[in-house]
C-alpha cells in the first residue's frame, strides 16, 4: 500500500508488557531511519527485529504523513521489500526453534571470547552482546539491553549454545570460588554429621 | 538448630511428591489438585510439597516444587537459601529432559544451590542411566545418580551424593582460596 510513497509511518501498539511508538522513514521503497519510542535503531539486526515485531501486531493504530525526502531521517537506505522477506524468513526460524528456547531467565555466559567469524546475524548479535555475555546475563536481561525481543535473543542464545560458546552459569560453584577468596568460611563438620547420620538413616537406623 | 532447606524440582511425574513422602519423618503437606491438562496423571502438585527429617539433630525441611511452567515463580522462591537441590528426572521419559534441563538452569543459574539429578525408574528397561542422563545435562557423571524415589535407603542415598558433593565444592574451593581458612563458628563444630 505504501510503495512508492515517501513520508512518515506511524504506528502505536501494544506489544507484551508495554505500549511502544515506531516511526517509519520511507522514501518510496526504501527506509531510511527507523524510530521505536524516539530511539533511532541504527543496524539491521534491530531493524528486522522490530519489523518482525510489527509483523506480529494484533492491533494498533497507525498513520502516514507524506514528507520530501529531505525531511526525512538518513541513517540507513534499506530496500522495504527486501526486509519484509528477510522479516518473514526470521519468524520461520522463530517458529521452527521456538519450542527450543531455554527460559529467558536462565544466566548464561561465554566459554571464551570467539575469536572466529559467526555466520550472519549471529555475528552483528555477538559484538552487541560479547561484553555482557562474558559475565553472564539472561536473555530477558541482554534483551532490554540491547533493544531486542526477548524471542530474538533466546534465538542467538539457542545457536550460540548449539555452537558450544554458550553456557548456563552454575552460580554456586562461582559464588563458592568467589567466597573462598574474599571470606573463607567452611562448614565441614556440620555436613560430615549430616552425612554419618544420613549413612545410618540409610541402614534403617533412626 | 536452623532447619536446613532441600529442594526437590522436577518436570510433572518425575517422582517428587513419592520422594519427600519416602524421606519425609511428619505427614507430608501437599498441594496435589486435579489436572486440568493431559499431563499424564490424575492430579498434580500446584503449589508444593512440604515434609521434614530429623538427621542428627540436624532439622531438614523437604520442600518438592510444582512441574509445569506456570507455576516456575515457584522455584526461585522455594531454593533461596537452600542447602542442596536434587532435580528428579523419570528414565523413561527423555521427551522430559528438556523442560528439566530448562528447570535445573533457571533454578542454578539464578540461584547458588549446589544440586545433584535424581534418575527414577532404573528397574525398569529400557531406560536412561544415571552418567547418560548427566552427558545430556553436561555435568559431570557423579552429579547424576539412579534411584528408586519409593525406597527410603535410595532416596538417602541421593542427599549422600549432594552432601559428597558439597563437600566436595566447597574443599575445592578452600584448597583454591589463598592464606588461612578458619572453619570455626558453623554449628555443630
Amino acid at each position: 500500500m505504501l510503495a512508492n510513497r515517501t513520508g512518515v509511518l506511524r504506528v502505536e501498539a501494544a506489544v507484551p508488557s508495554r505500549w511502544r511508538r515506531y516511526e517509519l522513514h520511507l522514501d518510496r521503497d526504501f527506509l531510511t531511519a527507523l524510530y521505536v519510542d524516539e530511539r533511532a535503531l541504527n543496524d539491521v539486526m534491530l531493524v528486522r527485529d522490530a519489523f518482525r515485531t510489527l509483523v506480529d501486531l494484533q492491533e494498533g493504530s497507525f498513520a502516514f504523513e507524506n514528507a520530501a525526502a529531505s525531511q526525512l531521517g538518513a541513517a540507513m537506505r534499506l530496500p522495504v521489500k527486501q526486509l519484509v522477506l528477510s522479516t518473514a524468513t526470521a519468524i520461520d526460524e522463530l517458529a521452527q526453534y521456538r519450542s527450543r528456547f531455554p527460559h529467558p531467565d536462565i544466566v548464561f555466559q561465554l566459554r571464551q571470547p570467539v575469536a572466529e567469524h559467526l555466520p550472519g546475524d549471529l555475528e552483528l548479535f555477538y559484538l552487541r552482546a560479547e561484553a555482557h555475555l562474558m559475565r553472564g546475563c539472561s536473555a530477558a536481561e541482554l534483551a532490554g539491553i540491547l533493544y531486542l525481543s526477548v524471542e530474538e535473543v533466546q534465538l542467538q542464545f539457542y545457536k550460540l549454545r548449539a555452537a558450544g560458546r554458550l553456557v548456563p552459569v552454575r552460580s554456586y560453584a562461582r559464588e563458592a570460588r568467589e567466597a573462598a577468596w574474599t571470606a573463607p568460611s567452611r562448614r565441614p563438620h556440620l555436613l560430615a554429621r549430616l552425612r554419618e547420620s544420613l549413612a545410618r538413616l540409610g541402614r534403617g537406623q533412626r | 538448630m536452623k532447619p536446613l532447606k532441600l529442594v526437590v524440582a522436577g518436570p510433572v511425574a518425575a517422582g517428587k511428591t513419592t520422594f519427600v513422602r519416602t524421606l519425609s519423618e511428619t505427614a507430608v503437606v501437599d498441594t496435589d489438585e486435579v489436572a486440568t491438562e493431559a499431563i499424564g496423571k490424575a492430579s498434580t502438585t500446584v503449589a508444593m510439597d512440604f515434609g521434614t527429617l530429623d538427621v542428627g539433630g540436624v532439622p531438614l525441611q523437604l520442600f518438592g516444587t510444582p512441574g509445569q511452567d506456570r507455576f516456575d515463580f515457584m522455584w526461585e522462591i522455594l531454593s533461596e537459601g537452600a542447602l542442596g537441590l536434587v532435580l528428579l528426572v523419570h528414565g523413561q521419559r527423555p521427551a522430559d529432559f528438556p523442560r528439566a534441563r530448562d528447570i535445573l538452569e533457571f533454578i542454578t543459574s539464578r540461584i547458588p544451590v549446589p544440586f545433584v539429578i535424581g534418575v527414577t525408574h532404573q528397574d525398569l528397561e529400557p531406560v536412561w542411566r544415571p552418567d547418560e542422563v548427566a552427558d545430556y545435562f553436561g555435568v559431570e557423571h557423579h552429579q547424576a545418580v539412579g534411584l528408586d524415589a519409593t525406597r527410603a535407603d535410595s532416596a538417602v542415598a541421593v542427599l549422600l551424593r549432594l552432601l559428597a558433593l558439597i563437600e566436595e565444592q566447597e574443599g575445592a574451593s578452600v584448597a583454591d582460596a589463598p592464606g588461612p581458612t578458619p572453619s570455626a563458628g558453623e554449628p555443630g563444630a
